[in-house]
């Protein structure tokens, strides 16, 4: 439960372009060193890197809450079946969790489509545009700019569509149900 | 069967190894702060990275020395505190008025609240705040992170409400129990540890939202994460004391987090996944 703005803060320190340790690693293992957040090409995989970094761990507690809830029953069924552990898992895991996963991703994508924390102690959007997304635009707008009508429009916008995405995603969630 | 016992080895020793990188992916940059922290400030820069070095103090010391670090722990503090107490106090009442009406779109809105982005929440109340003379105070903040707080509440107590069999209300209502009396002498002493819970949760969320104290608060009531970017600006240089007021930072939400692992995933899911 580190806050989104320290992971910010120390991924900032390590993958500094020119004295990061991120970079040391690259390079010791005889990789090109990159620009990070300084480059406009990487700056968007990277802030995606230190959210992946931060909420993985999270997505797996979710999947295990959903794995512990899986019927021990079908189980037994697969292996007096003869099924191989990649079968039952490709067969009866997968099939059975998706549910799990599909909620995972609603939730995740509720926060990623308002990404603000992360970008905004990092780049604030830059360099340039490149990392700027809804969120830290309409801010800007807001509270750079002063442009509270314009900025307001812009988070309805982004209000519906996050409402339109936790929608089509329970459409989803329905589908798969079992 | 010696093929069978020879593929569960192999999964077991997969599994292991799994576990040890991803362990180290998640852990390595958390320990790397950690230590940044309490290197002397010529080796914090130092490249190649050090990773033996004496460690000191002195990049905390320079850190309370160099800014106003204390009082920003103060604000965060007070902010969170009375957020947490405000979540709390309108957010117990609501669960178990949910629960024993059986109404829940309340509750759904608190959700929908969740979901929209905070910006949407905070141009308006800029705009009022800044009306009323209120943009910095105390108050500005505590209100607006209650709108952190209050969902967490809400939906990390009301599966334990509806887990109180309904015969124990009955009865008490045979005895002549008023609804009030009723949540205040049964069913809150029933989800004391869910309250806990739920002041924890409220708690680490409230600390930890950067967004509302960006824009309310003024250099006086500054909580430590919208001064994080103080330090990023002393820490250019200062790379040491940029990790030690993360760590610090970090501290508090970790330690608590810690502490009610086995609910954190209702509380950050807020009800949408059966754990």
């Amino acid at each position: 439960m580190m806050p989104p703005v320290v992971a910010g803060m120390m991924w900032l320190v390590i993958l500094d372009p020119s004295l990061g340790a991120a970079n040391y690693i690259l390079q010791s293992l005889g990789l090109p060193p990159s620009d990070w957040l300084a480059s406009p090409t990487w700056v968007i995989p990277t802030v995606a890197l230190i959210d992946s970094w931060q909420w993985t761990p999270y997505v797996a507690l979710i999947v295990l809450g959903g794995l512990q809830s899986l019927p021990p029953s079908v189980y037994e069924a697969a292996q007096i079946d003869g099924a191989s552990p990649f079968k039952t898992f490709q067969r009866i895991t997968l099939p059975l969790l998706l549910p799990t996963i599909v909620t995972a991703a609603i939730l995740r994508s509720v926060d990623l489509l308002r990404f603000f924390d992360i970008i905004y102690i990092t780049t604030q959007g830059g360099p340039g545009n490149a990392s700027n997304t809804l969120n830290i635009y309409g801010f800007r707008v807001g509270f750079e700019f002063f442009n509270i009508g314009y900025a307001s429009a812009l988070m309805l916008t982004l209000t519906a569509i996050v409402f339109g995405a936790v929608l089509a995603f329970n459409r989803l969630r329905g589908a798969v149900a079992w | 069967m010696n093929d069978a016992a020879n593929t569960d080895r192999w999964i077991r020793w997969l599994n292991t190894l799994q576990l040890v990188v991803a362990g180290v992916l998640i852990m390595a940059p958390t320990v790397w702060m950690v230590l940044s922290s309490f290197k002397p400030s010529f080796e914090v820069t130092a490249y190649p990275p050090t990773l033996v070095f004496s460690p000191t103090l002195e990049n905390y010391v320079e850190l309370t020395r160099t800014t106003p670090f204390l009082s920003y722990a103060l604000n965060s503090l007070i902010v969170t505190v009375g957020s947490t107490a405000l979540g709390l106090l309108f957010g117990i009442p609501a669960a178990f008025a949910v629960s024993w009406t059986r109404i829940t779109w309340p509750a759904i809105l608190t959700l929908a609240a969740r979901m929209a982005p905070g910006t949407l929440f905070l141009l308006p109340w800029y705009v009022m705040f800044r009306q009323i003379g209120m943009i910095g105070s105390y108050t500005a903040l505590i209100l607006s992170h209650a709108v952190i707080t209050l969902p967490i509440v809400i939906w990390v107590l009301l599966p334990s409400f509806d887990a109180i069999p309904r015969s124990v209300f009955e009865a008490a209502q045979v005895d002549g129990c008023s609804v009030s009396r009723i949540l205040w002498r049964i069913a809150m002493p029933l989800v004391a540890s869910g309250i806990a819970v739920s002041a924890i949760l409220a708690f680490v969320f409230s600390w930890n939202y950067f967004l509302f104290a960006l824009v309310l608060s003024n250099g006086d009531t500054k909580t430590l994460i919208a001064a994080a970017f103080n330090f990023i600006g002393e820490g250019s240089t200062q790379w040491g004391a940029l990790m030690a007021a993360a760590t610090l930072i970090a501290l508090p939400p970790l330690v608590l987090a810690a502490l009610v692992q086995r609910w954190l995933v209702s509380g950050l899911t807020l009800g949408a996944v059966k754990g």
